[in-house]
């Protein structure tokens, strides 16, 4: 289906009515990386989300709470960590600037090259190909969103801690995702962890997530806010209790500004 | 684009949902006084049944007490991930309802037409409670002109597909989608516009 096609689509689906193969259309659309239907169901969804705001509430019975507190209490459940936390143990790549994305793809076929003719397992090899074709998609992904026009880049210094540590954000205007990558940060202590936080101009520090960092002391957060986020001009790294915390209270392990862009 | 009370409640609502990940139970009833009522009203527009309301209600607050640990910042505000919960919730019980119904009379017959005679659907502000951001979205609601207006909620309220409006209305599919469009770019623009002044010094 075609953009304009699926502008009905992404109503429906954002409105919970799409029909399954339509959903499906829209999902291997999106899985190809367009980013106009992207927005186009970011801003769907965003009015989807608050619309119910406007009815008048209609308290359920008693019982409905009652009822659910009862079997929330009876349960023994395994607490599953924070959605960012998971997120954190990434294959080890270090996307900064395109060319050094280039060098790694050209590395990992160089590899390819040097392997084919001494490789014995099939199964191995194949196995290396599904890994390497996998990286090289990452590869081209991240490629994608540098080229994009709607991207800004933000430095990040390393605060008195760590005056060595650095990082980078690269921000999609379009689909409101950050991609945030910090090198040469010790690894935080025992029980702490690295907390990212987007600070907007009313001076409110939004928490982006917790990281911790590889051997090589490289970390990574992808972080999509709201636009409700409001302008966001600044963004911080500080050294926080595992598990992070709604407000920081550590010291600050780099920090940048973000240029306004103009007409924005 | 608007917001909820500032980034200040949002934060306030993230650490809620976080509390809740980690077994708080207390924050889980926080959470439930704070949004069951908004929960309960689409629920009851989707199914215009109690009792089946209060059963999707139930599970939607089941399902984030289940999988809260997996909400993260890109579902956006709380109350979108609790919309979204309670429309797939309360459109499946329905098609349920719907396929047992279905045994004695027509599929599409039901729960469309019941949705349209809640006597709610005539104003929005009848009983206009609630936060500064619902407000927002009532006033952008109101913005529409009544034929974009009453597709919208159909849509977003009554859980009703544009095929099935279209027929409820008598109206061609088209028109239906063309009236939703428009309706939601409108809103789109109202609610950027509040946002906007509600920020300007």
């Amino acid at each position: 289906m075609s953009c304009e096609q699926l502008r009905d689509v992404i109503v429906e689906v954002a409105a919970g009515t799409a029909g399954e193969p339509e959903a499906r259309a829209l999902t291997v659309h999106l899985a190809a990386g367009c980013p106009v239907c992207a927005a186009r169901l970011a801003e769907a969804e965003a009015i989807a989300g608050q619309l119910p705001l406007a009815l008048p509430p209609v308290a359920p019975s008693a019982s409905v709470r009652t009822r659910l507190m009862e079997r929330v209490a009876a349960d023994p459940r395994v607490v599953v960590p924070f959605a960012a936390e998971r997120a954190r143990p990434k294959a080890p790549r270090s996307p900064w600037i395109p060319a050094a994305v280039a060098a790694g793809i050209a590395a990992a076929l160089a590899g390819v090259a040097v392997y084919v003719p001494l490789a014995r397992d099939r199964d191995a090899l194949r196995a290396e190909m599904r890994r390497l074709d996998g990286d090289l998609r990452a590869a081209s992904d991240t490629l994608r969103v540098l080229r994009s026009p709607a991207v800004q880049v933000v430095s990040l210094g390393g605060g008195e801690p760590q005056p060595g540590a650095r990082g980078r954000i690269f921000w999609d205007r379009a689909r409101g995702e950050w991609r945030f990558y910090a090198a040469e940060l010790r690894p935080p202590g025992p029980g702490r962890t690295y907390e990212l936080w987007l600070i907007n101009d009313r001076n409110e520090k939004i928490p982006a997530g917790t990281f911790g960092v590889d051997a090589r002391g490289e970390g990574e957060l992808h972080v999509s806010l709201p636009d409700s986020a409001g302008t966001i001009v600044a963004a911080a790294v500080t050294d926080e209790p595992e598990g992070g915390v709604p407000q920081p209270t550590g010291s600050i392990q780099l920090v940048g500004a973000i240029q306004p862009v103009t007409g924005g | 684009m608007a917001g909820p009370e500032g980034p200040a409640a949002q934060m306030e609502e993230l650490a809620l949902i976080r509390a809740i990940a980690a077994g708080d139970k207390t924050a889980f009833g926080s959470l439930y006084d704070r949004y069951a009522g908004t929960v309960m009203a689409l629920c009851l527009r989707v199914l215009g049944d109690r009792a089946e309301a209060e059963e999707a209600v139930t599970d939607v607050f089941w399902q984030v007490w289940q999988q809260a640990g997996r909400f993260d910042l890109e579902r956006g505000q709380p109350i979108a991930w609790l919309s979204t919960l309670a429309r797939t919730r309360a459109i499946d019980r329905r098609r349920a309802l719907a396929r047992r119904r279905s045994l004695v009379v027509p599929e599409d017959d039901g729960a469309g037409s019941r949705t349209e005679r809640l006597p709610s659907d005539a104003d929005p502000h009848a009983d206009a409670v609630g936060s500064e951001q619902g407000e927002r979205v009532r006033r952008a609601l109101s913005s529409l002109a009544p034929e974009q207006r009453r597709v919208v909620e159909m849509n977003f309220f009554g859980g009703l597909s544009h095929k099935d409006i279209a027929a409820e209305l008598g109206e061609p599919l088209g028109t239906v989608k063309t009236r939703i469009r428009s309706g939601l770019a409108r809103m789109k623009d109202v609610l950027s516009a509040a946002f906007e002044g509600g920020v300007a010094p």
